[in-house]
């Protein structure tokens, strides 16, 4: 190893008898947590998005730094420069793709060429949102420390993208009773590629015993607009919990899903209102300046006069909208969902900590660039 | 000697010793209940793991490199620590990226105005001219499908084509007297589209398309003439294809600026092809060219401005804040333009022939 230590004698750990079972702590407090969503949201404005990188790299280190176990905080040491190249590089690679539709109507091929184009692309991106997860998690895990060790993830994000658009179109013609067999294998996959240290997580979970449960939700998906999702999720939170292990110690959780319930609800209403608000403003705003008094009285022929106008507007109101649903997802959401998880997860067993070493093998260089720029990483 | 206690962990595995931790004249070392120092770390190298977050633990790493960390509790430490530390005095440790971010932010803004002003208009003028004009009939077929969509949407289904035998017969007349010898190489082809928009438009290739509300409106032939001899201008000078390729690029460009590339570029691509406007330069540019034909062919461009005098009377001007935004340059001014050589020319067709033309649609 490349430092030095003056540590003549090798550390062990002094083991209590029998160790109280013990979960992760949640100590991240609510106020600072969204007072660091808001900042980022409004720093956005005026950089152009750019000061997200930055933004989420002081998140990320607010959360992990406020999430500890057994005493010991965990450790985010990613960097904000790691993110911006990744999202550089991603563009360059996003690009082509995005150019296929567009090739192909410019060459004046015929037109069910074009839709089949269309279809190719939507295809690609289906695929390469699924690599870009698994890839944000990797990055994400090689910049996570507790104790001083890292975490990691071995695996290939090209075949964690084929797994999932293979059991993604399994779950399709199965009209969406497979979808408890998609999750579990991606769940397997994920976990079974996840290190800490040089410990390998094991996974024992089976989609057979998720089934009954995902096919009552899938049943009540309608009568409930959806939140049965949300009570299945929580199922199968605590059962892919109870059949995670990594060395010697084993996962429980209690978690229920009345509160991710409730807390769905609540945010579906307030983004409703918030769209209201939006919505209405703009309006207002419009007709405080006789925009749309001058819309509704110009002559037919010049309709095209007004586009980019429209388009100007209809844009901003976009890009607002964005801006605020990320944030109010983080706040009302992301926050309070994570700190239950936590509260409800119980780690059994006694581990030689002294046992895990380090390990050299998982050091991604880049950040997490496709995940950024097709917007699937979360926090 | 101040002592303090902490948790250090060596950075190879995974374990936790408690510590005393002393503050020594060079150095910080690290004592294990047995009174052995795990660990000397120099106060030069000394660093925090993160900014210090207020009620938290302190946690301290001896350079960027090694993975070992130590924890201490007490607050008291940092008081003690900032003197023979600097690097670890309050405030030094502000969040830094916002400077750079706003920067990025300023060059991103320079970047697109860059784009949007002179690149994308001057790659499309210059992709435009290279290519072929079955291309281009390829793309004005697609852009015709999206404008009978959207009519169909607005109201009444997909317009029909309008094609009394005798008014096509008279059309295609004017077409042609219109063509004769301006050796573009397009094969130009009107179609007459039964709906009440007062307006016509020219696709990639050489396609135009007049809405019956138009002829209803125009009060003479040369009206007419002088409106397709404008529209052959855009298709001439290639404004159509510039102004799809502008608008296609635009659209992949902002789907990749803005995170969504999967609904917004089918969606943009759809916008593109059914938003043609050309700007102001272009409209002038295709005024020029028609006035230039109408003369070649000896047709009379009085008609054209009376037709803008017309609009002017019955729907005003622009208001001048929407001048600046506005696609079209202002009646008043295209009026004029158009005035200025009124007197020369002829009729565009006979009498019979425009009353046929008039009942195209219903013959």
């Amino acid at each position: 190893m490349p430092f030095e230590t003056h540590s003549p004698v090798p550390i062990t750990e002094p083991r209590p008898p029998t160790p109280p079972p013990a979960g992760p702590l949640f100590e991240a407090d609510f106020g600072r947590f969204s007072a660091i969503v808001v900042t980022n949201g409004l720093l956005s404005l005026p950089t152009l998005g750019f000061y997200r990188f930055w933004g989420k790299t002081r998140l990320r280190r607010y959360l992990w730094s406020h999430i500890s176990f057994l005493g010991t905080p965990l450790e985010y040491s990613g960097q904000a420069k790691e993110l911006l190249l990744g999202f550089l590089l991603a563009l360059g690679f996003l690009l082509p793709i995005v150019l296929i539709p567009v090739a192909v109507g410019v060459s004046g091929l015929p037109r069910n060429v074009g839709i089949a184009a269309d279809v190719l692309q939507a295809v690609i991106f289906l695929y390469l949102i699924q690599v870009a997860i698994f890839r944000a998690r990797r990055y994400r895990l090689s910049r996570t420390q507790w104790r001083g060790i890292r975490a990691g993830q071995s695996g290939s994000s090209w075949d964690y993208g084929i797994k999932a658009m293979a059991w993604g179109f399994f779950a399709l013609i199965t009209l969406g009773l497979g979808y408890a067999v998609l999750r579990t294998r991606l769940q397997a996959y994920r976990t079974q590629n996840t290190w800490f240290g040089d410990r390998c997580f094991e996974f024992e979970g089976r989609a057979g015993e998720l089934f009954w449960t995902w096919f009552l939700a899938w049943l009540l998906l309608l009568p409930t607009f959806g939140l049965s999702h949300v009570w299945y999720r929580v199922r199968e939170f605590r059962y892919f919990a109870s059949k995670t292990r990594v060395g010697s110690l084993t996962f429980r959780s209690g978690l229920k899903s009345g509160t991710p319930i409730l807390l769905t609800l609540f945010f579906w209403l307030v983004i409703g209102f918030i769209g209201a608000i939006i919505y209405n403003v703009a309006i207002a705003t419009l007709g405080q300046f006789g925009v749309t008094e001058w819309l509704n009285q110009a002559d037919p022929t010049q309709i095209e006069e007004a586009t980019p106008i429209i388009t100007a507007i209809n844009f901003l109101i976009f890009f607002l909208f964005v801006l605020v649903y990320g944030m109010t997802r983080l706040i009302l959401l992301v926050f309070p969902i994570l700190k239950a998880l936590c509260r409800s997860l119980v780690v059994e067993g006694q581990e030689d900590w002294a046992a895990i070493a380090q390990s050299e093998q998982f050091r991604p260089g880049r950040g997490e660039g496709l995940a950024d720029s097709l917007d699937v990483g979360d926090f | 000697m101040a002592r303090f206690a902490g948790s250090y962990s060596d950075g190879r595995t995974a374990a936790q010793l408690p510590v005393q931790v002393e503050l020594m004249v060079s150095d910080l070392a690290c004592r294990d209940a047995d009174g052995r120092a795990v660990a000397h770390w120099p106060y030069e190298t000394l660093a925090y793991v993160e900014a210090p977050y207020p009620g938290r633990p302190l946690r301290l790493r001896n350079g960027q490199e090694d993975p070992a960390r130590l924890t201490v509790s007490d607050p008291d430490i940092l008081a003690e620590l900032a003197p023979r530390a600097p690097q670890l005095a309050p405030g030094k440790h502000r969040q830094a990226g916002l400077g750079k971010a706003l920067l990025l932010g300023l060059a991103g803004i320079a970047m697109v105005l860059v784009i949007l002003l002179y690149a994308l208009p001057w790659g499309a003028s210059q992709a435009a001219r290279v290519i072929p004009i079955s291309w281009e009939r390829a793309l004005g077929e697609r852009a015709l499908d999206q404008v009978d969509e959207i009519l169909a949407m607005v109201g009444g289904g997909r317009p029909a084509r309008c094609d009394g035998a005798e008014g096509r017969a008279a059309l295609d007349a004017l077409v042609a007297r219109l063509a004769e010898g301006d050796g573009s190489g397009y094969d130009y082809e009107v179609l007459v589209l039964d709906h009440g928009i007062v307006n016509a438009f020219a696709l990639p290739g050489g396609q135009m398309v007049i809405f019956r509300g138009l002829l209803d409106q125009a009060r003479s032939p040369e009206v007419v003439a002088g409106i397709l001899a404008h529209e052959m201008g855009h298709v001439t000078a290639r404004h159509g294809t510039q102004a799809l390729l502008r608008n296609i690029s635009l659209a992949v460009l902002f789907d990749v600026l803005f995170e969504d590339p999967t609904g917004g570029s089918l969606s943009g691509l759809g916008l593109a092809l059914s938003n043609l406007s050309y700007g102001r330069d272009a409209e002038r540019e295709a005024d020029q060219l028609a006035l230039e034909r109408l003369m070649a062919v000896d047709i009379k461009a009085s008609g054209l401005a009376e037709f803008f005098a017309k609009l002017k009377e019955d729907h005003g001007e622009t208001e001048p804040a929407f001048q600046l935004l506005s696609t079209h340059p202002s009646h008043g001014a295209r009026q004029a333009f158009f005035e200025a050589a009124q007197g020369r020319g002829g009729p565009a067709m006979t009498d019979a022939d425009w009353r046929a033309l008039k009942k195209i649609c219903n013959y």
